[in-house]
């Protein structure tokens, strides 16, 4: 069966923040329609990573492709066009202090020009209950738990149905059981849409919930690339202790 | 000594950089105009919140201000029989330097810190990175509508802060001091033109823009965590007072050769 295109293609990236090497040459491609779990230990370079994906980065050196296009050395406004192409969920939900629950999530509506009140209302409302979340509309993100937080985050990335999807430390900082609900939220919805997934954690539950493939980075580099059962049965020392040690659990 | 060099060498560059951002701002501001995309949303929201919720901080500031300058004046010219000259000084003052330059700082305590303040937090929490990433730049979102609303705002603060002065003034010269208010008036008529009111309301929109500006600049490169936040705001009231100071000199020095051409009286 012929490969398909990768939806991100990354080679040789590197990236410093001063004197400090994050990533530090990394090569792999992100499968369509797969999610790609990014694990690694705190530092390693993951969210770094997420963000080259959709240019909120760019790298020092090294190409970033997203399909055909190199994003590494766009200008800001091609790269904000690009981006309307990809959710994303941050690791504290990112939302907007000064607007409420309905706000935030018809905010990327709004922003692709929908003016359609009725058209606006109705999608938000599905959104909201696709997180189970259709009762807190009218409360501002202050009055919201972590949890619900990245719920609405959620339903804020996925409401202009987008062709990717990223997470940062989806679960991370949760209870195990909100940690399960939100990582088999995240499968169900790209599932459903055979949408692209790139999922930074270093939780082993939502692991296994959420990811088709693994990457793995040890200090900026990638010491594994592969499918999930391959990575439980990794030599790789970095890997073995990680898996070893729980993952960080969450 | 060579420490020394290299310290004030340092310093020079901080600051050459510093400018250099400030002028990419401006440049990424001119972009967004030029791009047509107005929120006038935003814009009549910052109106509210830059204009409206700042006429009594800045009513009090021209008040208070017009009545101590006239008291100083109106003692020393007392003494030498000049106490109608009082109503002319002041209000000039209050015209060209004293409601323009005390308005904008009171707009950079009030409304720079504030704009600064929330640009950092939502820098710190990815909100920033949230809107870029929903394909909105920072820059047509956060600066643009505060630029325009603190521009249009700040004439009309200046104007409110100069009016309720000379009236802070004419109350206390003519009811206080026993001035006779046709003296007081008429004089002061006499010496104001509407150069000295375009000056002040020109010195008042390019204050207005420097505050927002400035503040918008620290606020969108602010540091890691909540010291990142404060230090941003602290650095954009002080550098927006800065900013304000050494913008006056070279602004009367330009509007005096530029505007006697109004030297009308009203």
């Amino acid at each position: 069966m012929e490969k398909e295109a990768a939806f991100f293609t990354l080679h040789e990236v590197r990236k410093s923040f001063g004197t400090r090497v994050v990533l530090d040459g990394v090569s792999c491609e992100i499968e369509r329609g797969k999610t790609t779990v990014v694990l690694g230990g705190s530092g390693a370079g993951k969210s770094v990573l997420l963000k080259h994906l959709n240019g909120l980065l760019q790298p020092d050196s090294g190409s970033v492709k997203m399909e055909e296009t190199e994003i590494s050395d766009l200008p800001e406004s091609r790269l904000l066009e690009l981006r309307k192409r990809i959710g994303i969920l941050f690791q504290d939900g990112a939302l907007f202090d000064s607007m409420s629950v309905e706000e935030n999530v018809s905010f990327p509506l709004l922003e692709s020009g929908i003016r359609d009140r009725k058209r606006i209302a109705d999608q938000v409302e599905r959104a909201l209950e696709m997180v189970g979340l259709s009762g807190e509309r009218a409360k501002m993100p202050g009055d919201l738990s972590g949890g619900m937080r990245k719920r609405v985050s959620l339903a804020r990335a996925m409401i202009t149905k987008p062709d990717c999807l990223l997470c940062d430390e989806p679960t991370a900082g949760l209870d195990p059981v909100l940690s399960d609900s939100i990582a088999h939220q995240i499968r169900d919805l790209t599932q459903e849409s055979d949408m692209t997934a790139v999922v930074v954690t270093h939780d082993l539950g939502a692991l296994k919930i959420v990811a088709d493939r693994a990457l793995f980075l040890q200090d900026g580099e990638l010491v594994f690339d592969g499918d999930l059962k391959d990575l439980f049965s990794s030599s790789e020392p970095a890997v073995v202790e990680f898996l070893s040690a729980g993952g960080g659990r969450g | 000594m060579i420490a020394v060099i290299r310290g004030v060498g340092r310093r020079a560059v901080a600051v050459a950089r510093y400018q250099g951002q400030l002028v990419q701002l401006t440049g990424e501001v001119l972009r967004s105009v030029a791009g047509g995309k107005f929120r006038w949303r935003l814009f009549l929201d910052q109106i509210a919140s830059i204009g409206f919720r700042s006429q009594f901080v800045v009513m009090i500031t021209g008040g208070f201000t017009g009545a101590v300058f006239a008291a100083q004046s109106f003692f020393k010219f007392n003494e030498i029989g000049l106490a109608s000259a009082t109503g002319p000084v002041v209000a000039v003052a209050m015209c060209r330097e004293l409601g323009p330059v005390l308005t904008g700082f009171m707009i950079a305590g009030r409304v720079g810190a504030a704009m600064a303040a929330e640009i950092a937090s939502m820098r710190v929490t990815e909100q920033v990175d949230a809107l870029r990433s929903l394909g909105v730049a920072p820059v047509d979102y956060l600066v643009v509508p505060r630029i325009f609303a603190t521009v249009v705002s700040m004439p009309v603060l200046v104007a409110e802060s100069i009016l309720v002065g000379i009236l802070a003034a004419d109350i206390l010269v003519v009811r206080i001091f026993d001035v006779p208010a046709v003296w007081f008036r008429t004089q002061m008529m006499e010496a104001v033109t509407r150069g000295d009111v375009l000056t002040g309301l020109i010195k008042a929109a390019v204050f207005g823009y420097l505050i927002v500006m400035i503040s918008c600049h620290h606020g969108l490169r602010t540091g890691t965590g909540a010291a990142g936040v404060g230090t941003a705001t602290t650095r954009a009231v002080v550098d927006s007072c800065i900013a304000i100071l050494i913008v006056n000199f070279f602004l009367t020095l330009i509007l005096n050769e530029w505007l006697p051409a109004f030297s009308i009286q009203f």
